[in-house]
């Protein structure tokens, strides 16, 4: 169990440093297709001059480009990143279709929500696709096309939900958040709901270890029951 | 420390792999760099986490969040780096605290329908030892915490995926007296064969398998295996949620601790009732280790709801909570450790509650104002009950 783990973690390391990397030198058309390896059905090769692009992978960019990876499983599906995004508020008006095509109008909605996420003063309706349209032109950004959008994109300083409380049964997933010390988002430290060290009442402590952590310098007022460290 | 060195040197060559013209020639997003900075003073009434003789302090936390990006057309790499400073107006001997904590994304697509992804949690952090009227109680308690894990998706057909998943999690303390109890090392494998049977419904055949080494003692390792399904559902253009569940059996090195079989289960909803609320809550059962020794295992049930509303275009609220409790029967301790003293080990259960509440004000797209608090409440049989309140001041800016 414990080599098949490890064989299968190093498999996958040398698979992605032996992984060919494209660097583009010019911007392509379209954005990328990594939600298609993803198993969402509709999907087939995107002719190279006329992509389109599915909220699928749309979804996946702004998860990546606003920096919410960290709180996706690494095994995430579709429906974790559109879970992600709509815990922050983004979302088109009629929410996630992840098979449907990208449209301008849901473009413009969405990218409207991924303003005001990243800190933007947004005034208005956000699901009107009118008002979305004219606000983002009045600003600057760019809606042509997805990679023009996403040009506007930047990481998110301080993600709002999905990292407070991370509850899984998942081993793959549970313990993520072993708790930012003083993280403010984590509601309380996470590390000590979920695991932190503890020594135990019941664990023998020897006498040597008596001495190491009560030093004889005065005379403790507290009772000598085996010490209790403080969690992260 | 072997094993801190291999995953440093196994980050380092990931990030060394991907060529320096890849943060020239970012594909997608503007930004590849940022650096940003949050600045709070906070108001800690209980900073030891006693029950009695509470030691309350002000703190000042400093803290770096430096990010770096790349977004190419098969390849995607996000670096986080934050390093987290805290001077303590009233803590001896040490008034600081360094903390340390890295994410690591990366992201490679092979072809339309192999994808790995892979991802490194570290986080260094310092834990001094306790002192109270002059006296040190219980040794310095600094750690270090690595997770690793990696997925390989492979699209069998374009409605079904297959995934096959490691991690590798490690907690290492400094002190012998904490880690000769403590430290771990913890192995999954996981397969996931998922079927997107309607465009807003998918359903995933789950299997898992999990080993828990603690590195100085073996009579709390075991290994736990799961087979299950999950379910992920579009209800509507509001509201999506997932669901986890299946059966866990649970073997114990140590002979006298009987195996355990089990139903786990969890679950999750996310809710726009509209375009200012987001509300998530979750609910999760299962047989998970303990941090409790001699316990080898625990029944955990948790619950956890979270809200987030924007007062004005300007200022937004978020509310969180988080209920816990876990039962710990004597019966899952070692029979060498059901006794200490003459004293019989009992069962025991223990009930977490966490509130945190926080109003951000953004003056300007780049600077934040933001005002928090924080309780956590710990009532439990078998260690020290403490309460726990922070109260925070703080500012956002980025540089």
């Amino acid at each position: 169990m414990k080599k098949m783990g490890v064989l299968m973690l190093a498999m996958i390391l040398v698979l992605s440093v032996m992984a060919p990397i494209t660097v583009l030198a010019e911007p392509a058309e379209g954005p990328t297709q990594l939600a298609q390896a993803r198993g969402t059905p509709g999907r087939t090769a995107a002719p190279a001059r006329a992509p389109r692009v599915t909220q699928a992978e749309f979804a996946r960019i702004l998860v990546q480009l606003l920096g919410l990876g960290k709180y996706v499983p690494v095994n995430g599906t579709p429906q974790d990143d559109a879970q992600a995004l709509m815990q922050e508020g983004i979302a088109p008006a009629d929410g996630w279709m992840l098979d449907d095509t990208v449209t301008r109008g849901v473009l413009a909605v969405v990218m409207v929500k991924v303003m005001k996420a990243m800190g933007y003063e947004v005034d208005i309706d956000m699901n009107d696709t009118r008002a979305a349209m004219d606000w983002l032109n009045e600003n600057g950004i760019p809606t042509g096309t997805i990679t023009q959008s996403a040009e506007s994109v930047e990481p998110l300083g301080a993600p709002n939900a999905p990292n407070v409380f991370q509850v899984s049964t998942d081993p793959l997933v549970t313990r993520e958040l072993y708790g930012s010390v003083d993280a403010p988002e984590s509601g309380a430290d996470a590390g000590t709901a979920s695991r932190g060290p503890e020594t135990a009442g019941y664990e023998p402590v020897t006498m040597e270890e008596i001495i190491a952590v009560v030093p004889p310098v005065s005379r403790p007022e507290r009772p000598t029951t085996p010490p209790t460290p403080f969690r992260p | 420390m072997n094993r801190i060195k291999f995953v440093a040197v196994v980050a380092l060559l990931l990030v060394m792999a991907v060529p320096a013209e890849v943060f020239a020639v970012s594909r997608l997003g503007s930004k590849w760099f940022q650096v940003k900075h949050r600045l709070r003073v906070e108001y800690d009434d209980n900073i030891y986490q006693t029950k009695d003789d509470e030691k309350d302090s002000s703190k000042v936390i400093n803290e770096f969040d430096i990010f770096v990006q790349a977004k190419l057309e098969q390849t995607f790499l996000s670096l986080h780096y934050r390093p987290q400073h805290v001077y303590w107006d009233d803590r001896e001997p040490d008034d600081t605290t360094w903390n340390h904590s890295v994410d690591l994304i990366f992201a490679q697509e092979f072809s339309p329908r192999v994808t790995l992804s892979l991802k490194d949690t570290l986080l260094i952090a310092e834990q001094p030892a306790q002192i109270l009227d002059g006296n040190q109680f219980g040794p310095d308690n600094d750690y270090t915490y690595n997770s690793v894990v990696g997925s390989l998706s492979i699209g069998l057909t374009p409605e079904t995926t297959l995934d096959l998943s490691g991690r590798y999690q490690l907690l290492r303390y400094d002190e012998d007296a904490i880690s000769d109890a403590n430290d771990y090392d913890i192995y999954v494998a996981g397969l996931d064969l998922r079927r997107q049977v309607l465009p807003e419904t998918s359903v995933a055949l789950q299997l898992r398998g999990e080993q828990t080494d603690y590195t100085e003692t073996d009579d709390r390792d075991s290994d736990s295996y799961q087979a299950g399904a999950a379910l992920e559902e579009a209800f509507g253009p509001d509201l999506v949620g997932k669901v986890r569940l299946g059966w866990q059996h649970k073997t114990f090195d140590d002979s006298s601790i009987d195996d355990i079989d089990s139903a786990y289960a969890d679950g999750s909803l996310t809710l726009l009732p509209s375009p200012a609320t987001r509300i998530t809550g979750g609910v999760g059962y299962d047989q998970s280790d303990t941090d409790v020794a001699p316990f080898a295992n625990q029944d955990r049930f948790r619950v956890y709801a979270s809200l987030a509303y924007d007062v004005t275009a300007r200022i937004t609220w978020y509310l969180t909570s988080e209920y816990i409790m876990h039962d710990l029967d004597a019966e899952d301790a070692p029979e060498a450790s059901r006794t200490q003293g003459g004293e019989e080990l009992e069962d025991g259960s223990e009930n977490i509650t966490q509130v945190s509440t926080r109003l951000a004000y953004k003056l300007n797209r780049s600077n934040v104002i933001e005002a928090g608090w924080q309780l956590i409440d710990l009532d439990s049989d078998v260690r020290e009950d403490y309460v726990r309140n922070r109260l925070s001041l703080g500012w956002r800016t980025e540089i």
